[in-house]
C-alpha cells in the first residue's frame, strides 16, 4: 500500500525564488497521477521533492503514513524514470537492469529473479543478451522502465519519459506505460508538459502554473469544467477559443456581446450571470473548437448564436476539418466534419452551441460556469 | 624501487657522508653505502614531496647545500616516478590537481591530444565519501567505449576529460544524461559544470578551477538548475569579480531597488522568460501561456514601475545585471 500525502509543500530557493507554493495533494494507493503544466511550472521540482532529490523547504511529505522529509532518497522505496534514460552502452539488457542492484550488493539469485520478472512484464525476455545499440527506441525505453521495476518500488516517478521519442512511438509507449501501471498495481506519478499525454494516461491530473496547483480532477472534469482560463486553454487540442465581450440583458434574454455580435445565452447560464452580478460587465467567453458548427441543421437550431466567420485556412485532418477563421476581430478555430463545405477565403455562417459556452471573470480569470 | 637503490649506490661517491631515504611509514627505502653500524646520528632530515603526492624523508649526516637538495629531489622523483607506466587517467588526475613537471606533460602529450586538438571538461561535483565510489562506477560504465572520454575521480567529484571538438549541445546532452543516470541509479543529485574549449594541456588545472567556479556561481545564482555551461556564465563571472560590498553599492545606486525588492512572482517570471526568449514577444507569450496583449500589458507595467523598457536591449541588459546583482547578494 503506497498512498502519498503532500501537505503544504513549498520549495523556495535562496533569494526567495519560490518554485512550488503550498502544494497539497492526497494520492491514493495504485493511482496514476499526472502533473502537467508549462515549462517552469514546478512539476519536475515537485517530483524531485517526492524523490528526495530536492529538499522540501516547508511542509510535509508522507509515503504510506510515514513522514519522509528527512529520509534519504534511496530509502524511500521509489524508482525514477527520466527523459534521458541513458542506458549503459556496453552492457547487455540484462546487465543494464541488474547494475543498480549489483551496486547495492543484492545477492545474485535475487538479481536474477527480479530481472527475469521485469523482463517478462515488459515482454523483453528475448532481448536480454542484446546491447542497447541493437535495440529500437521503444525497446530502449522498456529497458529503462525495467531498470526501475527491478527496484520493486512502492511508487514510480516518471519525469517526461516519452519526450525524446517521435510522435508515433510516443503514442505506442503511452499505452505501454498505462498497461504497465495496470500490471504492476503500483502508484505512478507522471510529469509531462503534454496535455494529450496527461488526458490519456491519468486517473487524475494536477494542472500546475507558476508553482501553484490550478486544478486537480479527472480528465473529463478538467475538460468539461475547467476552473479558470489557464486550465481551459491548456487542456484540449486545438485550444479553447477565448473572446472578450460584455453581458447585456434585454427583457428576459441575456446576451454575450462582442464585435457587433449578440450571442443568446441559455436561461440557466443567464440566471447564473445575473445572480452573480455580471450584467453590463466585461467577461471572457470560452468555446471549444468542436462546439462551433457549420452544419445547416445546427445553425437553424441555434439561430441566436450565429456568427459570420471569414475562413483563412482550412486543414483536412482526415475525419474532421480544422477551420482557422476571423470572427469580428478574433482569431477562432473550429473543428467541423470532413464533409464540411467551407472553403478558404470564403465567409461562412457558424453557430456556437450555447450549452457548451464557458464564461470567465475578466479580472480573476476564474470560471463563472 | 630497484632504480632508487641504484641511484643511491651511484651517488655514494658524490656525497662522502651518509644519506638515507625513508618513506612516510618510517621504512628505509634506500641508502648510500657510507654507513656503519655505529654511525653517528643523522644531523638533518629533509622532506620531499613527489609529484604524485607521496612523501619521503631524506636523512643526511651533514647539512646539504641548496643546489644539492634540489638535484637530489629531482633525481629521486625521476627514479621513483616512472611516468611510462602511467595511463591517461593518472596523468589527467595529476594535471588536474596542479602537477606539471616536464615528465608529466611529456607523458600527457604521448597519451592525450595533439597540440591543435581541443579538449573540454565535464566536472561532476559531489560531496559524500560513501557514494563517490559508486558514482565513479556509474559514470565509467556510462561512458565505456567512448575512447575520447577519460573519467577521473578527484577530490569532491569526478572529472570527464573529453578529447576532440564537441558542440555545446552535445556536451549539454552528456551533462543531462549524467544527471539522469545518477538520479535514477543512485538517488543522488550532483552539480555539473561544462568547461570552455581548450587546446593546451598545461591549461588543464586552470580549466578545472574555472569549471568548478562555474558550478559555484551557477549554484548561487541559479539554484536548482544544477547543470552549468561556463560559456553561458560570462556576465555572471564578471560580476563575481567585483567584491560583495562593491556589488551592493552598485545595486543600490544604479537600480530601482524598491521595484526589484518587491517584484510579484508573475512579473518576475515574465521578465525572466522574455530574456530567455531573446526578447521575442511571440515566443514569450507562448511559453507563458498568455496572450500577446497580456504580455505587452505586463511589459508596460514593468516599464512604468521600474523605468526599464525590456523591449530595448540596453534596458534588458540593465535588468539582467541588476537581477544577477540582487541574487548574488542574497
Amino acid at each position: 500500500m503506497a498512498g502519498l500525502s503532500l501537505k503544504n509543500i513549498y520549495k523556495i530557493y535562496p533569494g526567495d525564488v519560490t518554485a512550488v507554493k503550498d502544494f497539497n495533494l492526497e494520492i491514493k494507493d495504485k493511482e496514476f497521477i499526472v502533473l502537467v503544466g508549462p515549462s517552469g511550472c514546478g512539476k519536475s521540482t515537485t517530483l524531485r521533492m517526492i524523490a528526495g532529490l530536492e529538499e522540501i523547504t516547508k511542509g510535509e511529505l508522507f509515503i504510506e503514513d510515514r513522514i519522509v522529509n528527512e529520509v534519504a532518497p534511496k530509502d524511500r522505496d521509489i524508482a525514477m524514470v527520466f527523459q534521458n534514460y541513458a542506458l549503459y552502452p556496453h552492457m547487455t539488457v540484462y546487465d543494464n537492469m541488474a547494475f543498480g542492484l549489483k551496486l547495492r550488493k543484492t545477492p545474485k539469485a535475487e538479481i536474477h529473479r527480479r530481472v527475469s520478472e521485469a523482463a517478462k512484464i515488459l515482454d523483453i525476455e528475448e532481448l536480454l543478451e542484446r546491447k542497447p545499440k541493437a535495440l529500437s527506441g521503444g525497446q530502449r525505453q522498456r529497458v529503462a522502465l525495467g531498470r526501475a521495476i527491478v527496484r520493486e518500488p512502492k511508487v514510480f516517478l516518471m519525469d517526461e519519459p516519452l519526450s525524446n521519442l517521435d510522435a508515433k512511438l510516443r503514442v505506442l509507449m503511452r499505452t505501454e506505460i498505462s498497461k504497465l501501471h495496470y500490471k504492476l498495481q503500483t502508484t505512478f506519478i507522471y510529469v509531462t508538459h503534454d496535455q494529450t499525454e496527461a488526458m490519456t494516461m491519468g486517473d487524475r491530473i494536477v494542472v500546475m502554473k507558476d508553482g501553484l496547483i490550478q486544478q486537480v480532477d479527472t480528465p473529463l472534469n478538467l475538460y468539461n469544467s475547467p476552473v479558470n482560463v489557464f486550465v481551459a486553454g491548456f487542456i484540449g487540442s486545438p485550444q479553447m477559443n477565448f473572446i472578450t465581450g460584455q453581458i447585456e440583458a434585454t427583457g428576459d434574454s441575456t446576451f454575450f456581446v462582442f464585435d457587433n455580435y449578440r450571442i443568446l445565452l441559455t436561461p440557466e447560464k443567464s440566471k447564473v450571470l445575473k445572480d452573480k452580478g455580471y450584467v453590463n460587465k466585461e467577461v471572457v467567453m470560452g468555446i471549444r473548437p468542436e462546439d462551433i458548427h457549420d452544419e445547416e441543421s445546427i445553425i437553424e437550431k441555434y439561430t441566436g448564436c450565429v456568427v459570420d466567420g471569414n475562413i483563412e485556412v482550412s486543414e483536412l485532418m482526415g475525419a474532421e476539418v480544422y477551420l482557422y477563421l476571423k470572427i469580428g476581430e478574433h482569431n477562432i478555430t473550429a473543428r467541423v466534419g470532413s464533409n464540411s463545405k467551407s472553403d478558404p477565403n470564403t465567409i461562412t455562417k457558424l453557430a456556437f452551441d450555447p450549452n457548451k459556452i464557458h464564461m470567465f471573470d475578466k479580472k480573476s480569470e476564474l470560471a463563472i460556469f | 624501487m630497484k632504480s632508487i637503490k641504484t641511484l643511491f649506490t651511484q651517488i655514494e661517491d658524490i656525497f662522502p657522508y651518509y644519506l638515507a631515504l625513508y618513506n612516510d611509514e618510517g621504512q628505509m627505502v634506500a641508502s648510500t653505502e657510507n654507513i656503519s653500524e655505529d654511525r653517528q646520528q643523522d644531523k638533518v632530515i629533509y622532506r620531499f614531496c613527489l609529484v604524485d603526492g607521496t612523501t619521503f624523508f631524506l636523512h643526511s649526516q651533514e647539512p646539504l647545500k641548496e643546489e644539492s637538495i634540489k638535484l637530489l629531489q629531482l633525481m629521486i622523483n625521476q627514479s621513483l616516478h616512472n611516468m611510462s607506466s602511467y595511463g591517461k587517467g593518472q596523468i589527467v588526475k595529476l594535471m588536474a590537481e596542479g602537477n606539471f613537471d616536464s615528465k608529466i606533460l611529456k607523458r600527457a602529450e604521448q597519451l592525450l591530444l595533439r597540440t591543435k586538438d581541443y579538449y573540454t571538461l565535464i566536472w561532476i561535483e559531489f560531496t559524500g565519501d560513501d557514494e563517490l565510489k559508486a558514482l565513479h562506477q556509474v559514470i565509467v560504465e556510462s561512458f565505456k567505449g567512448y575512447k575520447q572520454i577519460t573519467v577521473v575521480p578527484i577530490t569532491d567529484g569526478i572529472l570527464l576529460f573529453i578529447e576532440g571538438e564537441e558542440t555545446k549541445e552535445s556536451l549539454h546532452e552528456k551533462g543531462k544524461r549524467i544527471r539522469a543516470i545518477v538520479n535514477s541509479e543512485l538517488f543522488l543529485d550532483v552539480s555539473i559544470g561544462i568547461s570552455n574549449k581548450y587546446t593546451k594541456l598545461n591549461d588543464l588545472y586552470n580549466a578545472v578551477m574555472e569549471t568548478k567556479k562555474s558550478v559555484e556561481i551557477g549554484n548561487a545564482l541559479y539554484p536548482g538548475k544544477r547543470l552549468y555551461i561556463t560559456e553561458d556564465l560570462k556576465v555572471e563571472k564578471l560580476l563575481y569579480m567585483i567584491s560583495q560590498s562593491d556589488r551592493k553599492n552598485i545595486y543600490i545606486e544604479l537600480f530601482h531597488k524598491e521595484f526589484f525588492d518587491s517584484i510579484e512572482e508573475e512579473i518576475y517570471k515574465t521578465m525572466d522568460v522574455f530574456l530567455e526568449k531573446d526578447l521575442n514577444l511571440g515566443d514569450t507569450a507562448r511559453e507563458l501561456y498568455i496572450h500577446r496583449n497580456t504580455l505587452a500589458y505586463r511589459l508596460d507595467k514593468i516599464q512604468k514601475e521600474s523605468g526599464l523598457d525590456l523591449r530595448k536591449f540596453e534596458d534588458a541588459m540593465l535588468y539582467k545585471i541588476s537581477l544577477l546583482l540582487k541574487k548574488s547578494l542574497d
